[in-house]
């Protein structure tokens, strides 16, 4: 219908703009989320190509990159200016446990490698 | 039972009976005459000490009186260290051990085996002390010891009168027990048998309380009352033997005692072999000097016209003295009497042997029982040595078998009507060829005969079919039957429905036929119907024949088979295409306008910024690491330094960082 | 200048008071772990330090075993001296936490060069952790309501005899571990919720790995834990914190999960973790709605979300996620609540309104926990267990929050009566004036404490907690004072009075079923009687025996209960034990109890059994033996094996062993395992536990022979008699020669001189 893909059109433009006006360390951060999102992804039409054995490699590998990408929302969330609860909360002190969590992670997916 | 009707010389007595035990022995039980194995293990064991007493007194005297026995020689020396070491005790007029009795018998014993030359004087001072102990004691053993002692010193020539014997007698009647044992009874079998002398009865007692071994061997033993005493069965048996021997040395008149008791004895004394101890070798050297008769083979060939040889030889594997040697029986299996008639053998004195032609007996082949006699041609050697009286050896007599008649047909499952009959040969290989289908029969019969022309009935006789692709089958033929037949109708499956060509073999063996043979017969085509689907399958034969028993092919276990794994290109590819991500955040990051503005240009707070960066690739380091080679407790241990080191430099770059960035935004 | 002078000493005076509140709470900490520790200790006092029941004696045995040959082996121990000849992977079967925690103390202490036993650790880390437990429940209920409720949870949940009964001192079990695990979890989850920080998100996945590790239980806390995010959701709750504290711990915790080898891929696979997948999918979607939100105009956000819902809707309704249906166990009787909560039970509901004024995150969390809990226990009675935590703390709360208003109104009253100057006018004064009171009132309340004070510390620790309560709830509250209810003296003076009583009923209470109820070991029996006490330790005495008596590799067999126990005292190979994972095999014990002697001894000769172990309570009437559960061998047994019909067993529908007994069950092998030679005790075999004598009273075993029964007849154990060397019959036609060596007499020595 053309008044639906008209609305559409004009959706994603107006969110294009909205977000060009985003700060650039917090476009850092999607940039990063977007790369591992991507290698999640390729992980996982590796997986449906050519099966999953062994099953804890892939998990191990999947749930790495999503779960970084997840660390990185949470660093987002706490970055952000515009977030009236994280206000006290400076910026360094949220990098080192954002850098803490991803270590304590990667741990944990090495030992599941296998 | 009782050997009954024998002269009253213990030696023979016991003697006698104790060679007819030995030959009776089974052949399992192998008894074997005194070898130089016995005299080095003697030599061996009892090792003089430097001053040649062999330890205690009554080692030296065990010591020299197995040598002698044996035949043992020794050098000079030791004789003489001995000679001197019993003489000193017997010069010793105040002993210090506490049985002097004791002492003074062992050392007159040591001096008479040895013939040492003691002073007569030291003698007659010995017997003095010896009827004093008499005189006042009242334990068995002290009597024993003492009136041995005189004894022996009788036996060396001295003239020894026992004062008052009776009384002595009715002191070692007054030490008895009832059951034929006695009081203060540690080693005192020996005591206790001599003394019974003076009650003729208790020996018979004696003997009753004899304990048995599952094998027939008869050995005596103690109560085991005192562990330090306690002497074990040899040395109890031993004792008890050279008691009975003392006492028919004294006594006169009949021993009743159990025949087959003695029998038990005998066996036991010889079936003991080597002993480990001193003191069992010189108890099994000093009991008795019997007899043996032995076959140096045990098969006699009529074909070869073999002749029977029987060999005597002593314990001690001496020469026998001479003697006569006499075939009384012959028996056959189930104790049939084939002969009666006594045969004596005759001696062939180059080789020491006694034969006997066989042939003329008409022994036909097989297994026979045959019973010897000795008998000693001196009368004066019947005191030294025992003959025994039945001395039964088994033997086989083989032969040539003849078969003949062989052959061989296929008839149908009604019984009887032969559809083709074929002669074989057995003398060689045949090759006939028969074919039958599953519902017929194959018939084999044959004819086995003896040299003597008596029916042979074989051992084994088996047949076996063996199908090409080496499936075997292997069928017993009944001894007994003349003929034999296979149904093929019920053994369908066994033969597991293999159709086709089977080779027959025919063999027939047996321990007395010197003709076994394995013959090949020819071949069968048999046919056998189309097999079931349920039908087992023959099992996998050996790959090599001669292998049939040896080890099987390995079998490999896979137990769980593994993953498909994909193309090696098709991983490498992907790992490429998963860089690419990265390279477009890369990418990414340019066309931001990424800058390094913000790191810290001061020294100190750079200085921390840089290891902290550093800080974050070691633990990444470490992490991969882990995943090669390490274990998660060692990477634990050095992560928590890691992680110390990189919280304190972390705290220190970050708290750097937010006070500047504060300052900006306040200022 | 008067009024911030006095304010400057009213905030000095503050925060002295703060900090003697702060000591004052800490000391409170301390006394109520130690009470925790001391009122498990009872069975320790009346028996001895000693493992009870059969399943601690598995973890004890896996403790030791770990305590000896490292965590290595014990990641990949293969146990072969149980379920011969099967054999049971231990590291792939176990939940490792309880033992590696008793494993870490042991081997912390002994490198310290305290040297306690192996033993002696796995007893008293219940205890232990149970003082951990209550002091983890004073951090969560802190965390929603506050530092008394807190306080009060924490005491309540020291004593509350549903967890006492699973870890008192001796019961060596998952749960002593798994529920200090999960309120700890609780209070982590809170605490990220409450504060946002990713730190304490990382901290709650790892004790949530903690209580993976330790019980099959963790499930209720990743379905517990999206059900309280999909609440705040709907409720218009969400924020971002919740965001950082969902997300993180469901990455983490499912790949630690995976880790531990219980788990491994059930927890990805498994429907008992949908839940949290779709939680997270949900949220996700709904964080993604409120950015874009942010980003859009209210006009074109509503298009989007007409956009979205159409496209999402037709996906949704295929992935409903199943819940895992619960258990066979039996629900839980009305009186077993009582017992197991006792007070609380009426004082939750009280606790769940307060919980609503206000309602936070944190206390939105604790009353849906509740209320799952109590769902989940009136449907297995072994998550009782999982209710007192939350039982304890939603009656810490009420029960704080009475004192409040009670002791607000009676220090209100009474300042009334002895402050002149009108109370209502301002803050600050407001604040003097309370302060004033306070310090007056504190001394009232210790006289009053001291005169209720009938020797139960418990009330008297109350007390003053509630008055540093009321300190510190007094910068708080002045705005607030003029708002809330008042009550007439006497009322609250009454009511204080009445909610003591009700405490010192619950102590009581408590500290009977501890004492009594819980705290024996059940190795041991005790009896009164006239004569004092007797001890029946039969059970121990007969391992020990097995133990001395037989060869290390000799097989044992008995009814699966008594497995655990055999093989961690007697140190034999058992053929089947608690863990239950192969009915094949126990129906194959089960069959030759139940088959004749014959048939028994040929199944047993096949699991290379040696000694047959029986528990046979009729002597000394023991209830709970071998032959009252001979009815579940015969269905075990006869459910794999037809042979076995429950019929041939039944006597007009009973199992009877007296003369009225089938003669199937006068034959069978426990029949006659139990009762050989008890005729002999009496004279006419009269069995104590089923009342009446037995039928079969003289006869012989013909395939067994007794080898041991231990002291009050509880205990027997039998040997297999070997077979015979001979077959009768079948060998007469071969030669007698070769025959004549074997055959010997009877009694026969052999030659050992040959």
């Amino acid at each position: 219908m053309p008044k639906a893909t008209s609305d559409a059109k004009l959706l994603i433009q107006s969110l294009g703009k909205a977000y060009a006006a985003t700060p650039t360390n917090l476009k850092i951060i999607d940039l990063y989320v977007v790369f591992a999102v991507a290698t999640a992804l390729i992980q996982v039409v590796y997986m449906g190509i050519v099966g999953s054995f062994p099953f804890n490699s892939f998990l191990s590998g999947v749930l790495s990159c999503i779960g970084t990408a997840v660390l990185a929302v949470c660093l987002r969330i706490q970055v952000n200016k515009d977030n009236k609860e994280f206000k006290d909360l400076p910026p360094e002190r949220a990098f080192a446990d954002f850098v803490l969590c991803n270590l304590v992670l990667h741990l944990v997916i090495m030992n599941f490698l296998g | 039972m009782a050997a009954g009707g024998l002269p009253s010389s213990a030696t023979l007595l016991l003697i006698i009976i104790l060679v007819a035990a030995v030959a009776v022995a089974p052949l399992a039980s192998a008894v074997r005459p005194v070898s130089d194995a016995h005299r080095s293990t003697a030599a061996e064991l009892f090792a003089a000490s430097p001053d040649g007493s062999f330890g205690d007194l009554e080692t030296t005297y065990e010591a020299v009186r197995t040598f002698q026995i044996l035949g043992v020689e020794k050098d000079k020396g030791l004789i003489g260290k001995a000679c001197k070491f019993a003489a000193e005790k017997l010069a010793s007029s105040s002993s210090s051990s506490s049985s002097p009795a004791k002492d003074l018998f062992h050392a007159v014993r040591i001096s008479g085996v040895l013939k040492c030359s003691v002073d007569s004087g030291v003698y007659d001072d010995v017997a003095t002390r010896l009827k004093a102990v008499i005189k006042d004691t009242n334990s068995l053993l002290e009597l024993y010891y003492s009136v041995g002692g005189l004894l022996s010193v009788k036996e060396q020539g001295r003239n020894v009168v026992l004062p008052d014997a009776d009384s002595t007698f009715h002191a070692i009647k007054a030490l008895s027990q009832s059951d034929g044992r006695w009081r203060y009874d540690t080693n005192s079998a020996e005591s206790s048998t001599f003394a019974a002398a003076v009650v003729k009865n208790d020996i018979v007692k004696l003997f009753d309380t004899i304990k048995s071994y599952d094998d027939g061997t008869f050995y005596f033993d103690e109560k085991h009352v005192d562990a330090t005493e306690y002497k074990g069965p040899i040395t109890t048996s031993a004792s008890v033997v050279r008691g009975v021997t003392s006492f028919g040395d004294v006594a006169s008149g009949k021993l009743n005692i159990p025949g087959e008791k003695v029998l038990g004895l005998a066996k036991f004394f010889l079936g003991i072999g080597l002993p480990g101890s001193a003191k069992d070798c010189f108890n099994q050297i000093e009991a008795f000097v019997p007899l043996i008769l032995s076959l140096p083979s045990k098969v006699f060939s009529l074909t070869s016209k073999d002749q029977l040889k029987v060999e005597v030889t002593t314990v001690f594997g001496s020469a026998a003295p001479p003697l006569r040697v006499n075939l009384v029986q012959v028996l056959g299996s189930g104790s049939k009497v084939i002969t009666t008639e006594t045969k004596e053998l005759q001696f062939d004195h180059d080789n020491n042997i006694h034969y006997l032609d066989i042939a003329p007996l008409k022994i036909d082949v097989g297994k026979y029982s045959l019973v010897f006699e000795i008998s000693l041609q001196e009368p004066e050697h019947e005191t030294v040595y025992a003959t025994g009286g039945r001395n039964t050896e088994t033997v086989f007599v083989t032969g040539l078998i003849k078969v003949d008649k062989a052959e061989t047909g296929i008839s149908d499952n009604d019984a009887g009507t032969v559809e083709s009959v074929q002669k074989i040969d057995l003398q060689k290989d045949a090759s006939i060829s028969l074919s039958a289908n599953h519902l017929q029969k194959l018939r084999l019969s044959f004819q086995l005969s003896t040299p003597l022309g008596n029916t042979f009935k074989p051992h084994q006789v088996f047949l076996k079919l063996k199908h090409e692709s080496k499936v075997e089958h292997l069928f017993v033929v009944p001894g007994s039957a003349r003929q034999f037949k296979i149904d093929f109708l019920g053994l369908v499956e066994k033969f597991y429905y293999l159709s086709g060509r089977y080779d027959l073999e025919l063999s027939v063996g047996d321990a007395a036929m010197e003709n076994s043979f394995l013959r090949a017969l020819g071949h069968l085509e048999l046919d056998l119907p189309e097999a079931p689907e349920k039908a087992p399958k023959p099992p996998a034969q050996a790959v090599d024949p001669f292998s049939k028993f040896g080890p099987k092919k390995e079998i490999s276990h896979i137990f769980r088979a593994p993953e498909k794994r994909p193309p090696k290109e098709l991983s490498f590819a992907f790992s490429g295409l998963t860089l690419i991500p990265f390279v477009g955040f890369l990418i990414g990051l340019m066309r931001l306008g990424v800058n390094l503005k913000n790191f810290p240009s001061l020294p100190a707070p750079s200085a921390f910024a840089s290891l902290f960066h550093a800080g974050i690739g070691a633990v990444l380091l470490l992490y991969v690491l882990f995943w090669i080679k390490l274990d998660l407790f060692t990477t634990l241990k050095y992560l928590s330094f890691l992680g110390v080191f990189l919280v304190f430099v972390g705290h220190r770059a970050l708290s750097y960082l937010s006070s500047t960035s504060s300052k900006q935004k306040t200022a | 200048m008067a009024e911030p002078e006095s304010s400057t000493a009213a905030a000095g005076g503050s925060r002295l008071r703060n900090a003697f509140g702060g000591v004052l709470c800490a000391f409170t900490l301390l006394l109520i772990g130690v009470l925790a520790f001391s009122i498990r200790l009872f069975s320790v006092i009346k028996y001895e330090s000693v493992i009870h029941e059969f399943d601690p004696y598995f973890n004890f045995r896996v403790t030791q075993f770990l305590s000896k040959n490292g965590i290595y082996e014990f990641w990949n121990w293969f146990d072969d001296r149980t379920w011969y000849p099967l054999g049971r992977v231990i590291g792939g079967t176990v939940y490792p936490g309880l033992t590696l925690t008793a494993g870490t103390i042991w081997w912390l202490l002994n490198s310290l060069n305290i040297p306690l036993s192996v033993e002696t650790v796995c007893v008293f880390t219940a205890p232990i952790f149970s003082a951990n437990a209550s002091w983890a429940t004073y951090l969560l209920t802190k965390e929603a309501k506050g530092t008394g409720a807190g306080l009060m949870a924490a005491a309540i949940l020291a004593m509350v005899p549903s967890y006492i009964s699973r870890s008192v001192a001796g019961s060596y079990d998952n749960e002593a571990v798994a529920i200090f695990a999960l309120i700890f979890t609780f209070y982590l989850y809170v605490k990220t919720l409450n504060t946002g920080s990713l730190f304490y998100a990382t901290l709650n996945a790892l004790s949530y790995f903690y209580m993976v590790c330790s019980w099959g239980g963790y499930t209720f806390i990743i379905n517990l834990i999206p059900i309280h995010v999909l609440l705040c959701i709907v409720t218009g709750r969400y924020s971002s914190r919740l965001y950082i504290a969902y997300a993180p711990l469901v990455i983490l915790g499912t790949l630690l999960a995976a880790l531990v080898p219980v788990v491994g891929f059930n927890a990805v696979m498994t429907s008992e973790h949908f839940a949290s997948f779709l939680v997270f999918i949900i949220l996700h979607v709904v964080a993604l709605v409120y950015y874009i939100k942010g980003l859009l105009t209210p006009r074109l956000f509503k298009v989007a979300m007409t956009l979205v819902i159409t496209v999402g809707l037709t996906y949704a309704s295929k992935y409903i996620p199943i819940i895992a249906s619960v258990s066979e166990h039996q629900p839980p009787t009305w009186p077993s609540y009582f017992m197991d909560i006792n007070v609380l039970a009426f004082l939750i509901p009280a606790g769940i309104i307060s919980c609503f004024l206000p309602l936070s995150d944190a206390s939105s969390f604790v009353v849906l926990y509740l209320v799952t809990a109590v769902y989940f226990s009136g449907v297995m009675v072994r998550l009782m267990l999982v209710l007192a935590p939350a039982a304890c703390i939603l009656s810490g709360i009420a029960l704080s929050e009475a004192f409040d208003v009670l002791t607000r109104s009676v220090k209100y009253q009474l300042s009334k009566l002895f402050d002149d100057s009108p109370a209502a006018s301002g803050d600050s004064s407001a604040e003097s004036s309370s302060a004033s009171t306070t310090s007056t009132n504190s001394a009232k309340n210790e006289t009053r404490s001291e005169k209720t004070e009938a020797p139960k510390e418990k009330p008297s620790k109350k007390n003053r907690k509630k008055e540093k309560e009321v300190a510190e709830s007094v910068p708080v509250k002045p705005k607030k004072e003029k708002k809330l209810l008042v009550l007439p003296m006497e009322a609250s003076v009454l009511g204080i009075l009445l909610l003591i009583v009700l405490g010192g009923f619950y102590v009581v209470h408590c500290v009977w079923a501890a004492a009594e109820a819980y705290s024996a070991p059940s190795i041991v029996l005790t009896s009164r009687s006239r004569d004092g006490l007797h001890v029946f330790d039969d059970f121990r005495e007969a391992y020990a025996w097995l133990s001395h008596n037989t060869d290390v590799d000799d097989k044992v067999a008995s009814w699966w209960d008594y497995g655990y126990q055999t093989t961690a005292m007697a140190n034999r190979t058992v053929i089947v034990d608690n863990n239950t994972w192969n009915n094949t095999h126990i129906a194959t014990v089960g069959t030759a109890m139940s088959s004749p002697e014959k048939a028994a001894w040929e199944i047993f000769n096949s699991l290379d059994v040696k000694y047959v172990l029986v528990v046979f309570g009729g002597l000394v009437g023991y209830p709970s033996d071998d032959i009252n559960k001979f009815l579940w061998m015969v269905r075990i047994g006869g459910g794999v094996f037809p042979h076995i019909k429950e019929p041939d067993y039944l006597r007009d529908g009973n199992y009877r062993v007296d003369a009225q007994g089938t003669p199937t069950m006068l034959n069978c092998l426990m029949y006659k395992l139990c009762y050989y030679r008890f005729v002999e005790t009496d004279g006419k075999g009269f069995d104590r536990v089923r009342g009446y004598e037995i039928g079969k009273k003289h006869f012989k075993l013909t395939h067994f022979e007794e080898v041991f029964t231990t002291h009050h007849w509880m205990v027997r154990i039998y040997k297999l008699k070997p077979q015979k060397n001979r077959v009768r019959g079948k060998l007469k036609k071969l030669k007698s020669g070769s025959k004549a060596s074997s055959t010997n007499a009877a009694g026969r020595k052999k030659n050992p001189w040959q």
